[in-house]
């Protein structure tokens, strides 16, 4: 039998203060192979390390259980000690009796019995652990960011910037994003696309980048160091290479759209490109607009191209690359604002969007920045700012809060009242969060200074009256109705993921909440990694977020990517599933039950009865598989097991758990 | 609505007939190495047959006392690449489909022979007749619904899902509402009383585990129940124990079961063991909303992993 050495943590009074240590420590001695028994006040503190690794040495043990919180919390910590005393890492066990015991419980008597109860399971598995050893793989060390936005941006300026090669892919003409469309960034007022536009032009300039615009990720293979993406570039109906981006094509188009980029305020044509500062400078042509695509007559950005770069019938092409790591950046949508009925958005011309807002605003924008009002492109005397809309609203929206609505919305009043001298600014709120540095500050600004004024309540209904809105609500400050006429209304939508959000996760094999934003692999101690390795989130395509946060956490993301790819080589985990093939009857039940695709058919030959026969057993790709042990469950012939969880540790914790409860001749 | 098993003597010596000249013929021409079959053993009750020659084939019956499947036995016959004739109706089809979707045998090895089907007498429940009235119905085909299979009750596939080639006419299928009175009366038990049922269930068994044996579904290269590392089942007959074996043989086959009811008919200890099988068919149906979930499909609801799944929360740590 094993020598086992057993460490029970008081952790202070979180263990101590409803668990008898030293009871338990009593009853732990006398269980078969417990050699040693030591209790610390702190099993984790470098006195507590310390001395695991010199009972290792002086009692010669080969087997450790620790007895103290959570795995997640500590396993690695005491991996590393016993890594650091010569054993194997896997040759501990960890039994938890914080989290599932003292911190759950409240009678120290029973707490005291199952505490003992969690550390003889432990030893009963410990006593059957087995050495292992981390595999390794090869990185290749290229990444691939998805979605061309500041997120995207900055994370593939900072892998790039490192040296290694990044290929940044986007859905739309050209990057950018959502910060293109910005007219100013709140606090400081710096205008966004001259923050913005100087890194686009980094990113298309960078050796290291390789842009794919009007692109889409089509499949996602393989895994953490070695993925293979299928990547589909949209047809432009322009040749890239020999157009110089004189605009003569947009100006001579003879079709006139809504313009996605002005949010339907302002116009583009059938071949266009988005803004004048789009990277890459290259016109794409609409085909559902254009008028040659529909009539099969026109062809006049064709005549007037000196370039003789229109390609009517250019065809996607499709092709993949090999990356090690996928940054994805992908972004929100704005909250439907048709869902609100009593606001009338989409029935009132002069009730409009915060983007739209925004694009008013903006010096490049359809009204080159003088605020007027879509009905009669008269200038607003009033506006009214309203708050939440599809935000922390169970019932018609969302439940959590976008985060950056309070400050683009304190924004938008001060620009306008700095624009219409004056005009009266009403902000209609819930709360006012501003946590951020020098948020507040600006926040105060707005009413001190510019006079905006701020009524705190949700308006109840939007109405039109003659050529005015009336807003009617509470207020619940002073507790009573408030109806405030004013010439517009700014709806603040909620940021909602990406309507195809969901598909992308599917794709990448990522998992994703409730709403559709993408599920960090930790709240607070991982927030850029998703739970598929390689893979790293950046952005609002993970929830709700302001400029600086996204460009943080893009920052972040590009580290990670940047930590990984300073390695040569990965090891892996070794606590994955293998297959028993003798065991192994090839009904590959556990194939579709793997989240990670990791398990593939494998025909092996055998000899069998003097013959030689071929079958089909099920095969697990390591580098994929993350030892969820799904498959194992799934498996009834019993093949699959997790190393470091194998049906026999198990089965073994069980029945000791058991052993007091059968008869005698039960016993194994 | 609980279907009305009937029997059609006409019909079953026409489909015998058929059947031993279709066999006769296989062999003949050397299509297939043996033809799995029933034939007469002893007291009349019909027992498994192996013709492997066309003499053979003379033997085969298809009459109404043809209870068992025969697909299990196809395991016997891995080994080798010849093909392999098979008698099945509407049921034993499901129970070739259930091996053949657990990729235990290939299909390509296969002659189906398909005998649509009305109705199969319990051969417990016959011998147990007095001789007259037991020759009258056996000739006739005078039976009361409760001389039946249990499964003939609520029995949706009258017609093979399987087969190369049918003997006789398929028989006009009727929609089905599939109910769970098993689950539905352990359900209204309180926990103690369920408790004491399948506690008293443990007791009797003997575990001969003719359950697992006649089990289609129950088709792993080596049970875990033989196995000694690790040991699933201590060898003492301990209620412990013996709860551990039923939950193995009921979860093993969850979502797999196709209703059959052979681990009930063979038991020798007349044990309810559907009533672990019924409650897991009536959860898969209402769980996943599958309307049959006796039937086997190619994923199956519990053989897949499905980020929309009710109880999957990601991230949840």
């Amino acid at each position: 039998m094993k020598r086992v050495g057993v460490f029970l943590c008081w952790c202070g009074s979180n263990i101590a203060g409803t668990v008898d240590v030293s009871r338990v420590a009593e009853k732990v001695r006398l269980l078969p192979g417990v050699v040693y028994v030591e209790e610390n006040k702190y099993t984790c503190s470098e006195p507590g390390q310390a001395s695991i690794m010199k009972a290792i040495k002086e009692h010669d043990l080969e087997r450790v259980v620790v007895a103290s919180c959570s795995p997640r919390l500590h396993e690695p910590t005491f991996r590393r000690t016993l890594e650091a005393a010569g054993m194997n890492p896997y040759h501990l066990e960890m039994a938890n009796i914080r989290e599932h015991c003292s911190w759950v419980h409240t009678d120290r008597e029973e707490a005291t019995a199952k505490a003992f109860d969690i550390v003889r399971m432990a030893v009963a598995k410990a006593l059957r652990n087995e050495a292992l050893q981390p595999g390794r793989i090869s990185i290749e060390k290229k990444a691939l960011v998805l979605g061309g936005g500041i997120a995207g941006i900055q994370a593939a300026l900072d892998i790039a910037d490192a040296g290694h090669q990044v290929i940044l892919v986007e859905r739309e003409p050209t990057i950018g994003g959502r910060m293109a469309q910005f007219d100013k960034t709140f606090p400081t007022l710096d205008c966004s696309s001259c923050i913005l536009t100087p890194k686009m032009v980094d990113c298309a300039k960078h050796p290291n980048i390789t842009l794919y615009t009007y692109s889409e990720l089509e499949k996602v293979e393989g895994y953490i160091g070695n993925f293979n993406v299928t990547i589909r570039k949209k047809a432009r109906g322009v040749d890239e290479a020999l157009c110089t981006g004189c605009g003569l094509c947009q100006t001579k188009c003879p079709v006139k759209v809504d313009s996605e980029f002005d949010v339907g305020v302002g116009k583009r044509k059938a071949i266009y490109t988005p803004f004048p500062q789009a990277v890459p400078n290259k016109p794409v042509i609409d085909k559902e607009n254009c008028r040659y695509h529909k009539t099969g007559k026109c062809r006049i950005c064709e005549r007037v191209c000196e370039a003789k770069a229109i390609r009517f019938d250019q065809e996607d092409t499709i092709f993949e690359e090999k990356v090690g790591a996928i940054v994805v950046a992908t972004g929100f949508d704005l909250f439907d604002l048709e869902a609100y009925g009593e606001y009338g958005y989409g029935l009132y011309p002069d009730v409009i969007s915060s983007l739209q807002f925004e694009r008013l605003i903006n010096a490049s924008g359809p009204t080159e920045g003088k605020i007027r009002r879509p009905s009669d492109q008269e200038v607003p005397q009033s506006v009214a700012f309203v708050l939440c809309v599809g935000s922390r609203d169970d019932q018609k929206g969302v439940s959590y809060c976008s985060r950056a609505c309070c400050m683009y919305s304190v924004k938008h009043a001060t620009q306008y009242r700095e624009k219409v001298k004056d005009g009266r600014a009403f902000v209609f709120y819930m709360d006012i969060r501003t946590p951020g540095k020098a948020y507040e500050e600006f926040y105060r600004r707005s009413s001190v200074d510019y006079g905006v004024e701020y009524i705190r309540g949700r308006p109840s209904k939007i109405y039109q009256k003659g050529k005015k809105l009336v807003v009617r609500a509470e207020d619940t400050l002073l507790g009573r109705p408030v109806e405030v006429e004013v010439d517009m209304v700014v709806l603040a939508p909620a940021m909602v993921p990406k309507h195809d959000a969901a598909r992308m996760a599917q794709t990448l094999g990522v998992s994703y909440d409730g709403y559709g934003f993408l599920n960090e692999a930790h709240p607070k101690l991982r927030p850029v990694e998703t739970n598929t390795a390689g893979i790293y989130l950046a952005g609002a395509c993970q929830g709700p977020k302001d400029i600086p946060d996204t460009v943080a956490q893009a920052s972040a993301a590009g580290a990670k990517v940047v930590a990984l790819f300073s390695q040569d080589e990965l090891t892996t985990e070794p606590m994955v599933a293998r297959v028993d093939e003798a065991l192994c009857s090839g009904c590959l039940w556990c194939k579709p039950v793997c989240p990670y695709k990791a398990i593939e058919a494998k025909t092996v030959t055998e000899r069998v009865a003097g013959r030689t026969v071929t079958r089909e057993v099920a095969s697990v790709n390591v580098g994929l598989c993350q030892g969820c042990g799904a498959c194992t469950v799934a498996c009834r012939d019993g093949a699959m097991n997790l190393a470091g969880y194998t049906n026999d540790q198990v089965l073994a914790e069980v029945d000791d758990l058991l052993a007091d409860l059968r008869p005698a001749c039960g016993q194994r | 609505m609980p279907r009305k098993p009937m029997l059609d003597i006409e019909r079953m010596r026409s489909a015998e007939e058929a059947l031993r000249r279709e066999a006769r013929r296989l062999l003949a021409d050397g299509v297939v190495s043996v033809f799995l079959g029933h034939e007469e053993g002893w007291d009349g009750l019909a027992v498994p047959s192996f013709a492997a020659s066309p003499e053979d084939a003379e033997r085969l019956v298809w009459n109404p006392l043809c209870a068992s499947h025969l697909a299990k036995y196809l395991l016997d016959r891995l080994a080798g690449d010849e093909k392999v004739g098979i008698a099945v109706n509407g049921c034993g089809s499901l129970a070739l489909d259930r091996i053949l979707k657990d990729r235990r045998f290939p299909r390509e090895r296969l002659y189906v022979v398909g005998i649509p089907c009305t109705g199969i007498l319990d051969p417990a429940r016959v011998a147990d007749l007095p001789p007259e009235r037991r020759r009258e119905v056996l000739e006739t085909g005078r039976a009361e619904a409760e001389l039946f299979l249990d499964r003939c009750s609520w029995c949706d596939v009258p017609n093979p899902v399987v087969s190369d080639i049918l003997v006789g006419e398929p028989v006009a299928e009727e929609p089905v509402v599939h109910e769970y009175p098993r689950a539905a009366r352990l359900e209204a038990m309180s926990l103690e009383q369920r408790f004491e049922h399948f506690k008293d269930l443990y007791e009797r068994c003997i575990r001969c585990f003719a359950c697992r044996n006649v089990c289609p579904a129950c088709s792993c290269r080596e049970c875990c129940l033989d196995q000694w590392e690790p040991l699933w089942l201590g060898r003492a007959t301990s209620v412990p124990e013996q709860q551990m074996f039923h939950f193995i043989r009921a979860f093993d086959v969850a979502g797999r079961c196709i209703r059959c009811g052979e681990c009930e008919r063979v038991c020798p200890m007349g044990l309810p063991l559907m009533d672990f099988n019924d409650k897991l068919l009536k959860d898969i149906a209402e769980l996943f909303g599958v309307e049959r979930p006796h039937v086997p499909a190619d994923v199956e609801p519990l053989g897949r992993f499905d980020p929309q799944d009710p109880d999957f929360e990601e991230g949840a740590e």
